[in-house]
């Protein structure tokens, strides 16, 4: 029954790109989220979903939606220039096969980050393609998140239909997308307009965020409490009421610690330990490792360098003269950049980062007043909060090349086009004045004062 | 069961906004512009609340918002 579901759903939004060119690329964020080839095995296990999908939204673009294209900002330029880094450590990888097939995945997740923001160009399309994103997701989310709550959960149990290290299968990774999705459905929750009945706006995406917590206790990931501590920080530092958001964030962690089970708290506090829990240790072997590798190699040794490392691990009480792991993945997206991208590609992430945070910083403060666009206001805020939430989390998982990060990027960068887009000064056309004194007045804009121009809008925002 | 529950409910509400997402596109202006918050003052005898016809001469202004409307006219 499942799979007839999922594919259904799947030719739906691969059908609706003749509608509207724009689903099919909603699609592949959705495929992207959700893999329909895992839990549609029956009818999509053996079709290549997002490759399919991926070619109907270029094609759909191409041939029918090509109009306002971005600029090429620095979001673009970053991408462009990390792209050709990405390929140019193929030249030096320690490890060419391993290198190669994590560059295929990279390399799809980068092209098409880029290619959202020729998609997805007004208030309409920005929302479907970020709900496309968390729905897609929100299977999995929304059912650990009741199975957190029945049952509880608990570390390196079984939560999700998918394989192991596919998307949100992994625990601190699903940990970190659920807080990370908090401040993005509490946005939902009051500007979505997709969701046009109130009632069942405000009842789904509060349940769907509320159910975030315990979707992150269940995982027993010490990463999701980082993150969650993060997320509090970060609601109490932007409140005008300081106290009472102060009150309101203790009381859920009052409620957070009373609510969860037993061997989560257990697992929590560990966190300080790290030399006696395996898990921790290892990391920080690994980050050691890193830092060596990286003074060695300043360019990188390519994708999956981490390969070649041989970690001598102290005695324990299994093995009392200690012993060696090989291999080790770096758990941690900067010291994963470091060992795979060397200097200059981290270099380059973190300027995507940097850039992503300024352009949403210049997008909330020139719409600050303006209630036509108090949305993108609220909007530039909550992706600020979501990618602070994904880098904290993201220093104990390594996810730089899933999509997380680029979507973040993808949809920062759609929302600052929009704004400018928005406020730039209409350009006179060759017969726009005769058009103009013909035409009768455009229905979608107001009476009284009419459009404004950026640098208008730019001095009274 | 549970996960059955969310496929139900997370494709429930991707095809919700898959739907008004399609229909929306196509009946709204692609993009909106914003309004200036702060409209000159007009000022000369052309000046008038745009979208509505001059009042004619002698004739009482439209009620403010808010205002009670009176039976009689005062002095009565």
């Amino acid at each position: 029954m499942s799979d007839i579901i999922i594919f259904l759903a799947y030719v739906g939004l691969l059908l609706g790109g003749f509608v509207s060119p724009f689903v099919t690329s909603m699609g592949y964020l959705w495929v992207d989220s959700f893999y329909p080839q895992y839990l549609g095995r029956a009818l999509l296990g053996s079709v290549p979903v997002a490759a399919v999908m991926g070619a109907a939204a270029v094609l759909a673009y191409v041939l029918m939606d090509r109009k306002a294209p971005p600029r090429m900002g620095m979001f673009l330029i970053l991408t462009a220039a990390m792209l050709l880094w990405m390929t140019a450590t193929l030249l030096w990888a320690v490890r060419p096969d391993a290198a190669f097939l994590k560059w295929d995945f990279a390399v799809k997740t980068v092209v098409f980050a880029a290619f959202l923001p020729f998609v997805f160009r007004s208030r309409i399309q920005i929302e479907a393609m970020l709900l496309a994103h968390m729905l897609g997701s929100g299977m999995h989310l929304i059912g650990v998140g009741i199975k957190g709550a029945l049952t509880g959960g608990g570390y390196q149990w079984r939560l999700t239909q998918l394989p192991d290290d596919t998307g949100l299968a992994e625990t601190s990774a699903m940990a970190t997308v659920a807080i990370m999705f908090i401040p993005l459905l509490l946005y939902m929750r009051t500007h979505s307009q997709l969701v046009p009945f109130p009632l069942i706006r405000k009842v789904f995406f509060t349940c769907y965020a509320l159910l975030m917590i315990p979707c992150m206790i269940a995982t027993g990931a010490r990463t999701g409490i980082v993150c969650l501590v993060v997320l509090g920080g970060l609601y109490w530092v932007q409140s005008k009421r300081k106290v009472v958001t102060g009150i309101a964030v203790v009381m859920l962690a009052v409620l957070v610690v009373i609510f969860a089970p037993d061997r989560w708290k257990e697992r929590m506090e560990t966190i300080g330990e790290y030399k006696a829990d395996t898990s921790a240790l290892t990391r920080v072997l690994v980050w050691q490792w890193a830092i060596d590798f990286a003074k060695d190699n300043p360019l990188g040794g390519g994708f999956r360098a981490y390969e070649v490392n041989v970690l001598h691990m102290p005695p324990d009480g299994w093995n009392p003269e200690g012993w060696i792991q090989r291999g080790r993945a770096p758990h941690s997206t900067w010291f994963e950049l470091l060992t795979e991208m060397g200097w200059p590609g981290t270099a380059l992430f973190l300027s995507l980062i940097v850039a992503t945070l300024w352009s949403l910083y210049r997008v909330w403060k020139r719409t600050r007043g303006v209630e036509e666009l108090l949305w993108c206001h609220d909007l530039a805020r909550a992706l600020a909060m979501s990618l602070v939430v994904l880098m904290a989390g993201s220093t104990f998982i390594g996810i730089g090349f899933k999509s997380w990060y680029w979507f973040m990027f993808a949809a920062a960068f759609t929302v600052s086009e929009y704004l400018r887009r928005v406020t730039s000064p209409e350009k006179p056309r060759p017969g726009l004045a005769v058009q103009a004194a013909m035409s009768p007045p455009r229905p979608g804009l107001p009476a009284g004062g009419g459009p404004v121009g950026g640098l208008a809008v730019r001095r009274r925002a | 069961m549970v996960d059955m529950f969310a496929l139900v409910v997370s494709l429930g509400m991707l095809a919700l906004v898959t739907f008004f997402a399609i229909r929306m596109d196509r009946t709204r202006e692609w993009f909106e512009r914003p309004r200036n918050p702060n409209p000159p003052p007009k000022v000369g005898a052309g000046a008038r609340m745009q979208g509505r016809f001059p009042a004619p001469r002698g004739a009482k202004p439209p009620a403010a918002p808010g205002q009670r409307p009176t039976r009689f006219p005062a002095g009565r």
